[in-house]
Formats: structure tokens, sequence, C-alpha cells
């Protein structure tokens, strides 16, 4: 028996011994391959140039009903347009350039416009891309019984003759004002002149919802829609399945999509020889779905990224990285406020408003919690430009618009109090009592909203105002703000940079999502005659109407505005920013136009 | 033969060897040595002899005296702001000098900034480096530096350090353990009550009743509790109030089913019998006669869901379905050091250990308390 234990013993030390051996025979062999293949990748290296980007998941690149940034991020890579936007290096500014189009489009009167198409123009897999192809995805993009989100870039953004009514049902698609004259020119008749800015920006860059749809596709995943239980009537009768998986998402711009597994990675190809390819200088864009920006910021350490915004607590640590640039936002942070409040009417008093607007402390926000931000005690973002584009004169910059702005930060504790103690006692010496909503799971929106309740409370007494903070998914937030049923609650309105008075829109009376309680006819009636009216043609008067615009909001205050989210961005050193760090409305640092450095 | 012969006749026992010990006393049965030993002394004897159970015993004393007065140990508040004085690190009177608690950290910053930016600030430069910059290289330097004179904050002490705007991490982190304790502690009462009265109906009255209430209880409990508890806080909204009926939701369950399986082995006993033949009522049957026996298992079921419902509270609140801000928990505390867990460690370290020695301690206590009153292992050693 002590034999056979020996026995055993001993095998299964030779046993083990050999399995030690084996694994690592096997590993050294691994090793000389990794080497190896290391070795030919080194060797390829001076070969493609290649951009690695961080992204978020994506459920359709379908143009016409994509509503996400994220989406509109990979729609501009693979999706050409008639023009495209790009940054400028020689005039250090921005340029419109002819992508599809053989030339910027032409028009005599600001009301018909005509493009003149290219003669080559594919899709990835050989389909031709015509005047007719256009006028096709546009009749789809307006189809009444598809009822795309999208379709609003040709009755709103631009006014096209007909194409709302057509949208309605209205009218036939004959009698819509898009037309192709021949096969590669493409007339377009708006119902309103439209300065030039606007035009070109709709017919340019892939990610707009006027790029062509590859019709085969289109058509083949076109199928009745199953009405889900509870759905309104008004969602449309057809949908269609296009552009949400790799094969059903044809490529007509610059770069091809070539993987894409759904909430993991995509990736990217250039399609040399397209129009516009000799201005992006990536071979290949590979991008990975990373929705932590802690996990991103480790990935750029490591150099597997190669830019990444940093803010608040991250800021910190990069605050004198010489790798930093700062964005300019056309985003307003703020919180929203009922004005009509039923439940606490007390909010319904401006005096109480205009103390919370001027008692914020907004540096302590913008430079306490989120350190890069901008204090913006206004409504209308600093990138926003009026008059001719080209010479980038900034509403910001105008006397007119500083003449109404408070000043410094928009904090005037003296001020605020005042206001305050006469909403106090209009509200009959009483406690007043105010809940903010705040962006659950945000940890920034969470102490955003600590500060603000800390800071009123400071100012005005916490014997005299009780600030409640509550957490809400911002998509139920947003449903409160329209359904009119809360106090105040944290929000974002963002502008055109270019057309600042377009934005305007958000705040009218009959805006159909409407998340704040202003009613003002004044206000009303000058975006109207701004967007659509006499004072289209008019530069100085339009910029005035937009000074008395912002300044109705002052009075009003609908939202309590409170930062410019101006990020801070790093780029590896081995993309060489064109813009020289300077941010630019719609095209950014352009990234995709940097040089590309070997590693 | 002989011998045994000689041996009888040498052995003669005769009267007068005998005489009386104790005519004239009165003879009692002997006192009981000691004195007589109840059940909870009993178990008392045996939980002191369980070191770990005592010493956790004093371990959720102490976290439940801080978690009462702690917050009241300085002058800060838990809501207090100090934006200028963000993620200062932990500082305390005495032990700053041995090196540790001494407000210091290790920051980035370029070379050229050193003198100007932190001239009086700095301690050291721990490691200098080069960023290289569109073809140049950039000097920039990791230094140590006493972020306390960095903030002009010499004169002030923040024992745990700030939190990311300010705020004493030492008041927030004994407030967060108390919300979280009392969050538990609730839990359990109620969920105890519950399940005492639901186990304690199923399990005397049996028949019927017993089945429609234990198919009851099958039914909610094959419902993910989690799933249940999200859904329910999502609805309800963040709060402490929310946040305990959530977790009774479905939390009694185990009780019930502890007390039931107790009712029905008593229920039979002789001594039950007897009294209800003597006409005792259901209720005193149950309250006085059965359920007592039960105090035991109750007590130590009771403290070993306290750890549970604490863990439940905070990984809640890490998942961002935390209180209302600014009111802090355990999770909450940490869901908010995680966020900067590499830059400023600090955040994360405290409450992780409170929760982590709490969590301990309960269980080791809670197995004490098991192990004291098992009636099993009554009389032993």
């Amino acid at each position: 028996m002590k034999k056979f234990k020996k026995l055993l013993a001993l095998m299964l030390i030779i046993a083990m011994t050999m399995s030690i051996l084996a694994g690592c025979g096997k590993k050294t062999q691994d090793v000389t391959k990794e080497e190896e293949e290391v070795e030919v990748e080194k060797a390829e290296s001076t070969g493609p140039k290649v951009y690695r980007k961080s992204g978020m998941s994506t459920d359709t690149l379908n143009p016409h009903v994509s509503d996400s940034t994220s989406e509109s991020y990979v729609m501009e890579l693979i999706y050409g347009n008639l023009l495209d936007l790009i940054y400028d290096k020689e005039s250090e500014g921005l340029k419109f350039i002819p992508n599809h189009a053989e030339a910027l489009p032409t028009t005599e009167d600001g009301i018909t416009w005509v493009f003149k198409l290219k003669k080559d123009i594919k899709w990835t897999d050989g389909t031709p891309i015509d005047a007719n192809s256009y006028v096709w995805s546009w009749k789809m993009l307006l189809d009444p019984e598809l009822i795309n989100s999208g379709a609003r870039a040709l009755f709103d953004t631009i006014p096209v003759v007909n194409a709302l009514e057509y949208f309605k049902g209205e009218v036939e698609w004959e009698e819509v004002g898009i037309k192709a004259l021949d096969d590669y020119t493409l007339e377009i008749k708006l119902e309103t002149q439209m300065p030039e800015i606007d035009v070109l920006l709709t017919f340019s860059r892939g990610y707009q919802a006027t790029t062509p749809v590859h019709k085969e596709l289109y058509e083949a995943g076109m199928k009745e829609k199953v009405k889900k239980e509870g759905e309104e009537d008004s969602k449309g009768l057809k949908e269609t399945d296009y552009a949400t998986s790799l094969e059903k998402t044809p490529s007509s711009g610059t770069y091809k999509l070539t993987e894409w597994v759904r909430d993991q990675h995509k990736v990217y190809e250039k399609n040399t020889g397209t129009p516009v390819a000799d201005y992006y200088t990536p071979d290949r864009i590979e991008e990975r779905v990373i929705s932590e920006n802690s996990t991103r910021i480790q990935l750029f350490e490591k150099g597997e990224l190669e830019a990444v915004s940093v803010t608040g607590d991250d800021y910190e640590k990069y605050a004198e990285d010489p790798r930093i640039v700062f964005q300019e936002a056309n985003t307003v942070w703020g919180f929203y406020i009922n004005g009509k409040s039923e439940k606490n009417p007390i909010l319904q008093n401006k005096d109480l408003r205009k103390a919370l607007f001027y008692g914020i402390n907004r540096d302590a926000i913008s430079k306490g919690v989120f350190k890069v931000y901008a204090s913006s005690p206004y409504y209308i973002s600093t990138p926003c430009m009026v008059g001719d584009w080209k010479e980038g004169l900034k509403y910001r910059d105008t006397e007119k618009a500083k003449a109404i702005t408070p000043e410094g930060s928009g904090y005037n504790p003296e001020l605020a109090k005042e206001y305050f103690e006469k909403a106090y006692a209009a509200n009959g010496n009483k406690k007043i009592q105010i809940e903010i909503i705040y962006f659950e799971a945000q940890e920034t929106m969470k102490r955003l909203s600590e500060v603000a309740e800390e800071e009123y409370e400071k100012l005005f007494g916490s014997d005299k105002l009780d600030i409640t903070l509550r957490a809400m998914p911002p998509m139920a937030a947003y449903d409160t703000y329209e359904n009119g049923d809360y106090d105040m609650g944290i929000g974002a309105r963002g502008q055109n940079t270019f057309n600042a008075w377009k934005s305007m829109v958000v705040w009218t009376s009959d805006f159909p999502n409407k998340t704040d309680t202003m009613y003002n006819k004044e206000f009303d009636e000058l975006f109207k005659r701004t967007t659509q009216g006499d004072l289209m043609n008019k530069p100085e008067e339009r910029i005035e109407a937009l000074v008395r615009m912002e300044e109705i909001l002052m009075d009003e205050i609908p939202l309590i505005p409170i930062f410019q989210n101006n990020n801070a961005v790093m780029y590896q050193d081995r993309i060489k920013l064109i813009t020289g760090g300077k941010y630019m409305p719609e095209v950014g640092f352009a990234p995709y136009q940097a040089e590309i450095l070997d590693q | 033969m002989d011998t045994t012969k000689q041996l009888k006749e040498e052995i003669k026992i005769k009267e007068k060897d005998f005489k009386f010990v104790q005519l004239d006393e009165k003879i009692y049965d002997e006192k009981f040595e000691g004195e007589a030993i109840g059940f909870f002394k009993d178990a008392m004897l045996r939980f002191k002899k369980n070191r770990a159970a005592i010493v956790s015993g004093w371990i959720i004393a102490f976290i439940v005296f801080m978690a009462i007065f702690g917050p009241m140990m300085n002058e800060y508040t838990y809501r207090e702001q100090h934006l200028e004085w963000a993620f200062l690190p932990p500082r305390v009177p005495g032990l700053e000098k041995l090196g540790i608690f001494d407000g210091t950290k290790e920051i980035r910053v370029r070379k050229e900034n050193i003198e100007e930016k932190y001239g009086d600030a700095l301690i050291k430069v721990v490691e200098e480096y080069n960023v290289k910059h569109q073809g140049r290289d950039v000097a920039m330097a990791v230094i140590k530096v006493d972020a306390y004179k960095l903030n002009e904050a010499e004169d002030v002490y923040f024992w745990l350090g700030t939190d990311s705007i300010g705020r004493d991490q030492w008041t927030r982190l004994w407030r967060g353990s108390r919300v979280s304790l009392f969050i538990g502690v609730m839990a359990v009462i109620i969920n105890m009550f519950i399940g005492v009265v639901y186990g304690s109906v199923s399990g005397y009255y049996g028949g019927w009743i017993d089945m429609v209430l234990q198919r009851i209880t099958e039914v909610l409990g094959g419902i993910p509790s989690l799933v249940l508890i999200m859904l329910f806080i999502m609805y309800m909204g963040a709060g402490i109030i929310p946040f305990i009926l959530a977790m009774v939701l479905t939390g009694w369950i185990g009780m019930s089913r502890m007390i039931r399986a107790q009712f029905y082995k008593y229920k039979g006993q002789e001594y039950v019998l007897a009294s209800r033949t003597m006409g005792a009522k259901d209720r005193s049957l149950i309250f006085r006669h059965i359920l007592p026996n039960a105090i035991g298992p109750i007590i130590t079921q009771a403290t070993l869901a306290v750890p549970g419902f604490i863990f439940t509270e905070s990984m809640l609140s890490y998942l961002g379905l935390g209180l209302g801000a600014p009111e802090p928990s355990i999770g909450v505390l940490l869901a908010e050091g995680q966020k900067v867990l590499l830059n400023h460690p600090h955040l994360t370290l405290f409450p992780a250990m409170v929760i982590s020695i709490l969590m301990l301690a309960f269980n080791l206590f809670g197995n004490g308390l098991r192990d004291a009153f098992d009636p099993t292992l009554r009389g032993q050693e």
C-alpha cells in the first residue's frame, strides 16, 4: 500500500512538472510569435494613419430619424452631402467647399437656389448618386407616412415651398419646391428669402438630414409600422430599418463603415478618391464605445485614444498640461423656473425670479464645481455670430448686447436681496419653499444643485427660503418640465451659432416641446419678424431685435442661466491640430484635418 | 476452605461497634451550589466566551456612538461648503508631525510654475519629467505640496479631508453612518414586526390559512427583490423613508418563515395543550406561550439582517439611486469618492473602512448571538 502511494505521488509529480514544462514551452512559443507580430506592426506603422476615438453607442444611422449627437458624429464621417464645411488654414476660418456638388449653389433672389452636381459620385457599392437620388431622398425625408424627425430641416430650418404641406399630407409631391432640372442639376425653391449661411449649412455635412439615402436599401427595409400599445396615431405608418446594421449602412462620404459591433466598436476606412477626401488626414478611424470619462482618461494616458475631455475633478490634475485646449460651447445651462406654477404660486412673482437670477453665485458653480466652465448671466452663448458670418462678429461682442448683459458673472447679492425681500413680503412673510430637480446618477449635476442650494439659503437666509433637491433621470425631468409640474430644474438651451434668431424658437409660445413657461407676445412677434418677416434683410435692426428678445428673457426669466459648458480637451501629441488650439463653431478643433504624426 | 473459616471467625461485628452520628440533628437536602441560570443568563455566559463577538459588540457600540456624536465633534456641518477648500487631504493636529494626516498631496505642474505658484507650499519635488508637445519638450514635475498652505487654510484642520465642494468629510462620514444605520435598523424593526405577526398567524393556525399565506409569500419572494426595490425607489423618489419601505417590501419573508417554523415546532407540545385545555385564548397562546421560545432566533436573525440592509442601501446609492442631496449615507459617499478614486483616495478610503468594519462586526456579533442562543449548546463547557 505504501509503495503504491509513493508511486502515485511520483507520478503526480512527474505529471505536474510535465504540465509546467509544457506550459513553459507553449508560452515561449507564444512570446516569439507576439514579438514577430509587433515587429510586423512596427514595419507597417509608416503606412496608414490611424485616428482612435471614443464614442457612445448608436441606434440608427438613418439620417432621417437620427436625433442623437453620438449618431451625428458617425454620420458626418460616412455620409457626404452637397457641400462640406472645413477649417481653412489660410483664412484661419471656416470654409464651405463643394462635395457632391460641383460648386457652391447659385441664387439670384435668395429664394431659388440651384446646385450643380458632380458626375461621378457613387455609393461605396457603385450605385451612382445624381440629382434624382437627392430628390428621392428628400421625398422620403418629407414622406407623410414615415414622419421623420429630420424632416424639419426642409420646412423649419429653411422653408422649402410646400414642404410642410406635403409632410402633413395636404399636397402632392409635384407641388413641393424641389426639382431635378436634369440629372445633375437641383433646384430648390424657398417660401421666403433666406440668408446664404442657412442654406449652405442645411446642405452641408453628412450628419444633416439632407444627406442622400441609398434607394434600394432604404426601400428594402421599409415595412408597415408595428404599433406599440399606447402609441399615438400620429407617429407614422411606415418605418425602415435602413442603416441599423453594417450591411444596411452604405457610405457616400469620405469614410466607409467597415466594422460595427453594436455598443462596442466601429471602424472606418477612408474612401480614397471621393471629392473631399484630400482634406481629411486619417486613413482609418477606430472608435470604441466608452461611456465613463474616467475610463477615457485612462486610455488616453495609455496612448490608446487621441482626445479626451477633462472637466471638474479631472481638470485639477491636468490644469497645467500643455496639451489642454478649450472648447467654446454654444449651450447655456441653468435652472428652468416655473413662472406659471399653480402648486407654488410665489414662483409667478417676478421679483422672486429676479432675486434667484441675481442671487446665484455663478462662479461658485462654473469655477468651483466644473473648474473650466464660463459663468453666463445671459441666454445667447458666446460663439453665436451676427451679421456676415465670414467676418465672425460675435453677438456678445456687440455694444448693444453688452449694454444689457449683467456685469461680471451677474451675481449681485445686494440687488438679489432687495428683490427677495419684496417677494418675501408678497408671500405674506412666510418661508418660501422651492424644489430643484437635478439629473440622477450624474455627480456634477448633483454637486451643482448642492452648491446652488447652499448659496441661495446662505444669501437669503434659511429661515426665509427652503430649497429641497430632488433627483430624476434626465428624460423624466424633461417630461416633468413639459408638463409644467415643477418648481425649478436643471436644463440646457443650445443655439445655432450662425443663426441665433432661429434658436429662439424654443422660447416662443407655440413651440411643440416647450420646457419653459414663458408666453410673451412681443417675443413671439420679434421671433417671427427676424426669422421669416420684414427684419430678415435689415441686419442692424435684426441685431437690435435679438437684443430685445434677450432683454425680454432677462425680464421674464423662464430659466436662470448659470454657465456655458466650455470643456477642456486634451489631444495626443501626435495629433497636430491645424486650428492652433482655436475652437471653431461646427468643426471644433477639426481633428480629422489635423496632421497625424507617427508614433 | 480453612482460610475462610479463619477469616469468618476473626471478623465478628458486634453492636457496640456502631454509634449514631447525628441522632439529634435534622437532615435537609443539600442546597445547589451556584445560582439557577435562566435562558438569557446562560446565553450571556456563552456569548461572553466568544471573544470575536465581544470585540464586534464594542466596535458596533463605537460606531453607533460616533454616528450620534461624531458630527458634533467639530464646528462644520454636513452641508457647509467651502468651495475654495475643495479636495483637501486629511489633516489631524498632532498626527501631522508624524508624516501622516499632514495635509499634503502630490500634484503635477509645469516646472516653470513651481516657484511662482507653489513657492511657500512646496515641500519637495518628487519627480521631474517631460511632456512632448508639438515637437518641443515641456518640463513638468510631480511635486508634494501642503494643500492647506496652498489654499490659504493654514489654521484649519479637516480630520478626514474635504470633498469636491469643500465639505468636511468627518462630519459627512458620521452623519452618513447615522443615516445608513438608521435605515438598516428601522428596516429590520419593521420587517421583524411584520414577519413575526405574519409567521405567527400562519404557523399557529395552519391549515388553509397557512396555505394561502405561504403562497402569498412565495409569489412575493419569487419577484427579484433588487428589481422590485429599484422600481419602487424610482417611483417613490429617493429618500430615507422610501428606502426603508423598499427594503420592507420583501424583507420580512425570511423572518416570517422562521417564526412559522418555530410555531410548528412548539404548538403541538404538551404544555401548550395543557394551557389550551385550561382555556387559554389564542392570543395568549401565541404571544405568551409559544413566541418567547423564538426570541433567540429572532434576535439573531435581526442582527444578521442589519448589515444586509446597510449593504443594500449602499449599493443602491452607489448605483446612483441614492438619497436626495445633500444628505450623505455611506453609499452616497462611496459613489462620490469612487469618481475621484485615483486623485483623491481619501474620499473612498474612510467610508469604505467604516462600512467594511461595520459589516464584519455585525456578522461576527450575529454569529456570536446565534451560538449563544443555540439550545443544543446549552450547558456545555
